[in-house]
């Protein structure tokens, strides 16, 4: 996923870079998802 | 918990900056005022370092992946902790492209370069998985030998009568708009906006009074070292080589030749760049590490080393098919689309949000 956003290959880097931070940002919400999860376990 | 010493961050911090600037040069696009141009970046660095310092002044203790959480809150602050984690574990991966980029074009031609990237990320996966502090130690140790080896690289500039000042005329070259163009955002953000980073060992202090001094003195020495190399490149390559040349600083080491004894010294370079690069990649792979225990809440972050390793190698060699698409994206799309919004937009936000959140608490308290 991260080589998706930043390769060259993937185009999205030539063609629509400015994509690169909404979908960077977008892949770390879902990481923080995990995040939340854990700190509500570890709580509980 | 591991504690370094001011020195220590001192040393890392200078060795971060300087980093892949000792082949790749610095503010080339700005042709002979390159070293205007350094200087300005270094002045606007120490400001933004600055920035970073008071950020951490007001989220004392903590590391950088948790100053967002704790101020933005947690939901709308961890999602800007993990794009920096990302962002650290693809700059790491960038480190390995330039060892792609630099390695088969001058020392080692025939070697698939897996070998070489592999070679590198095992000995930093080995440096982090002894832990921080050793991490320090080492930056003791190398630092002097990185100045020594610089020392002497300048001594023999002199010495072979390369060096043309007036190559340097007229100092503004083509005139402001180009220095600007160089500085901003490139310039800010690709070394001194990168030193956020430094800010996930910022709480390893052992002496929290005097960090500022250290962070803001390797800036300063930083930026002149830069200068320094720079002014040197211009004034023995020529405005034009300078600018054109993917690896100047490089090409500047190899026309060394004192009595047609002293000759080839390209290697002394490469060597430079290794063990700069290695301390780059050394706190990148280290910061993400670090990121990564403390976002999934691990009690130990040794596991998360090799995985993360991984994912940098992966990405090093993968992210460009040549060396001309990964300095593309380096110097058009990443400061444009990303460094500006995390290096600068993002903690100046975090800086005004700590500002009014202490003086909310402070007049309730």
């Amino acid at each position: 996923m991260i080589d998706l956003i930043f390769s060259w290959k993937s185009k999205i880097m030539i063609t629509k870079p400015w994509l690169m931070p909404i979908l960077l940002y977008l892949l770390a919400n879902f990481l923080s998802i995990i995040t939340i999860y854990i700190d509500k376990n570890n709580k509980s | 918990m591991s504690k370094l010493s001011n020195y220590q961050i001192f040393t890392l911090t200078f060795l971060y900056q300087v980093g892949t600037t000792v082949i790749f040069g610095f503010s080339s696009d700005a042709g002979r005022a390159a070293w205007i141009s350094v200087l300005i970046c270094t002045i606007i660095g120490l400001l933004i370092n600055f920035i970073y310092l008071k950020i951490y002044s007001f989220n004392k203790g903590l590391s950088l992946v948790e100053w967002y959480p704790k101020q933005f809150g947690k939901i709308l602050g961890t999602p800007f902790s993990w794009m920096y984690v990302l962002q650290f574990l693809y700059v790491g991966g960038r480190i390995i492209g330039d060892l792609r980029s630099l390695i088969p074009n001058t020392l080692l031609p025939n070697t698939p370069h897996i070998i070489t990237s592999m070679l590198l990320l095992i000995v930093a996966s080995y440096a982090v998985f002894s832990g921080i502090e050793v991490i320090g130690r080492l930056g003791e140790f190398f630092i002097p030998f990185v100045l020594f080896i610089s020392s002497i690289i300048i001594i023999l500039l002199f010495s072979s009568k390369l060096i043309h000042i007036q190559y340097l005329k007229p100092y503004l070259g083509k005139g402001w708009k180009d220095i600007w163009k160089s500085v901003f955002p490139l310039g800010i953000t690709q070394t001194f906006g990168q030193s956020i980073e430094i800010g996930m060992i910022y709480n390893l202090s052992n002496n929290e009074k005097k960090l500022a001094k250290s962070i803001l003195s390797a800036t300063l020495l930083s930026g002149i070292f830069i200068a320094i190399l720079d002014l040197l490149a211009v004034s023995v390559l020529g405005e034009k080589i300078f600018s054109r040349s993917i690896f100047p600083m490089f090409r500047l080491v190899r026309l060394i030749k004192v009595g047609d004894f002293i000759q080839n010294l390209d290697a002394l370079n490469v060597l430079l760049f290794l063990t700069t690069a290695f301390f780059k990649i050394c706190i990148h792979l280290y910061s993400a590490v670090r990121g990564i225990q403390q976002l999934t809440y691990s009690k130990t972050d040794r596991l998360i080393i090799l995985p993360a390793a991984f994912i940098i190698l992966y990405l090093g060699m993968n992210m460009a098919s040549n060396s001309t698409e990964h300095i593309e994206a380096g110097l058009k799309i990443l400061p444009y689309n990303l460094w500006l919004f995390l290096f600068l937009v993002l903690p100046i936000i975090l800086l005004f949000v700590s500002i009014l959140r202490f003086n909310l608490s402070s007049k309730k308290g």
